[in-house]
């Protein structure tokens, strides 16, 4: 479970998020959808404290995320894997080792057996034929397949999605939409998602958080805030998203 | 033909051969030497500009700027004749090893730090968010892509730090610029000695560029 105890986040006079409380229940599919500054990508990277909090604690399993030491947190990050906008695969490694670093690096686990999860995961995203190529060989969508796959290999129990597929071509976007669904499915991984796919949040979500201003606006399934959204501000951003 | 480079001239400085040719490997010696130091300086003050200790900080800038704008013979005359002054009495190869290492790190380090700098943060970002250290993530992420970007013009340093070794020929380094000017000097024969020793220099520093060149153009091949 992920706590987001009166969590507030600023740089510099700007206060981004505002006083945050927030249970996220383990293995749960949380969509964040709003406005751009509105803080959804703050609130994504507030739980691997990427972004760290002005006031209020964080708390994963019930460990304070929020006020560990360095040492402890880059062993508390190998749980939460992240999948970003831009990708960000390591372009002097190839597909798998890619995927196979940080497991040996890190966690010190057997190079074969890594090996051997990581194809898996490969094939689980439908691009194990590239395991020897280099990401700059690999189009968006394949690369961010890949970083899907990367995160995964890691085993977290926690992965965050920030803005997958805003950088892709159009033609790319079904593709990742598609495996990032199979593996919300098939995984007991607490997911969280910051994205502007409607569709994708309302096959995939058990709850949608909206976001505005920093402050979280709608909190419920779905079906409820994309179609019966208590406040205007979020009928106003739905209906542009929408059409 | 008589006049500089008169036969007679050329047969006499072949005749000395191997009077150049040692000078010729202590030059290679102290380059390779120095090039070793001027890389550790590099890599550790390029990995320190990147960070936010104010007190480091400074007196990389101290010692980058004072090295840089400074003539490297008078750092050499410093080690020369000011250091054994308070004690400190250094062998001619190791005043060269030193002076050039710590003259050509200065500009290393900037080559070092500008090269992370060109690394994208996302690089950072991705490996910190799977669990790496810093300076696990600059080890195994940041600097394999870094030397990429930096080996061209680290190149270009090793020339430079290879030709700049010719002024320890003013503290009788015994190099090869030393023994060029003692050999012509007192054997008057100053045409055949000056091109052939430019010839040696050119021998070494030649490849080195072309090396760069040619990395040069396979890094924007690779962008």
């Amino acid at each position: 479970m992920i706590i987001f105890d009166d969590v507030s986040v600023s740089f510099g006079a700007l206060e981004v998020l505002k006083g945050i409380s927030l249970e996220i229940a383990t293995g749960s599919k949380t969509v964040i959808i709003g406005p751009s500054g509105s803080g959804k990508s703050t609130l994504l990277r507030t739980i691997n404290m990427f972004e760290r909090p002005v006031r209020g604690n964080v708390f994963i399993d019930g460990v304070a995320i929020s006020s560990m030491t360095n040492r402890m947190l880059c062993q508390a990050r190998q749980d939460i894997g992240m999948v970003f906008q831009n990708f960000n695969l390591y372009p002097h490694k190839t597909v798998l080792e890619n995927l196979t670093m940080a497991p040996i690096v890190l966690k010190r686990e057997g190079k074969e057996a890594v090996i051997e999860r990581a194809m898996n995961n490969l094939r689980e995203v439908n691009i194990a034929e590239k395991a020897s190529a280099y990401p700059s060989q690999l189009s968006g969508g394949q690369q961010q397949r890949v970083a899907i796959a990367r995160a995964l290999t890691m085993r977290p129990k926690i992965m965050l999605f920030d803005e997958p597929t805003s950088a892709l071509d159009p033609e790319m976007i079904q593709e990742v939409l598609d495996i990032m669904e199979r593996v919300a499915r098939e995984t007991p991984i607490t997911m969280l998602f910051v994205t502007h796919e409607m569709k994708f949040a309302e096959h995939i979500a058990d709850r949608v958080l909206f976001l505005d201003e920093g402050v979280i606006l709608e909190d419920g399934s779905p079906s409820t805030v994309f179609h019966h959204p208590k406040n205007e501000r979020t009928t106003a951003f739905l209906g542009k998203i929408l059409h | 033909m008589t006049g500089p480079f008169s036969q007679q001239n050329w047969q006499t400085w072949f005749s000395d051969w191997t009077f150049f040719a040692d000078g010729f490997l202590l030059t290679i010696y102290i380059s390779l030497l120095a090039l070793m130091f001027t890389l550790i300086i590099g890599v550790i003050a390029g990995i320190l500009l990147c960070g936010n200790n104010r007190i480091i900080l400074s007196f990389l800038k101290g010692y980058m700027s004072f090295f840089q704008n400074t003539p490297l013979v008078i750092q050499i005359f410093i080690y020369y004749n000011v250091l054994p002054k308070i004690g400190v009495l250094l062998s001619v190869e190791a005043i060269g090893v030193l002076g050039l290492a710590l003259y050509t790190g200065a500009y290393a380090a900037d080559i070092v730090h500008s090269a992370i700098k060109a690394v994208p943060t996302g690089q950072m970002e991705a490996a910190s968010s799977q669990g790496f250290s810093y300076l696990q993530a600059m080890f195994f992420v940041i600097l394999p892509q870094a030397i990429k970007i930096g080996l061209p013009p680290m190149t270009n340093q090793a020339v430079n730090l290879i030709k700049n070794s010719s002024v320890l020929a003013v503290i009788a380094g015994g190099e090869l610029m030393y023994r060029a000017d003692v050999w012509s000097g007192s054997n008057l024969i100053y045409g055949p000695t000056f091109v052939m020793t430019g010839v040696l220099y050119l021998v070494i520093c030649l490849p080195i560029s072309l090396l760069a060149r040619w990395l040069e153009k396979r890094s924007v091949r690779n962008v």
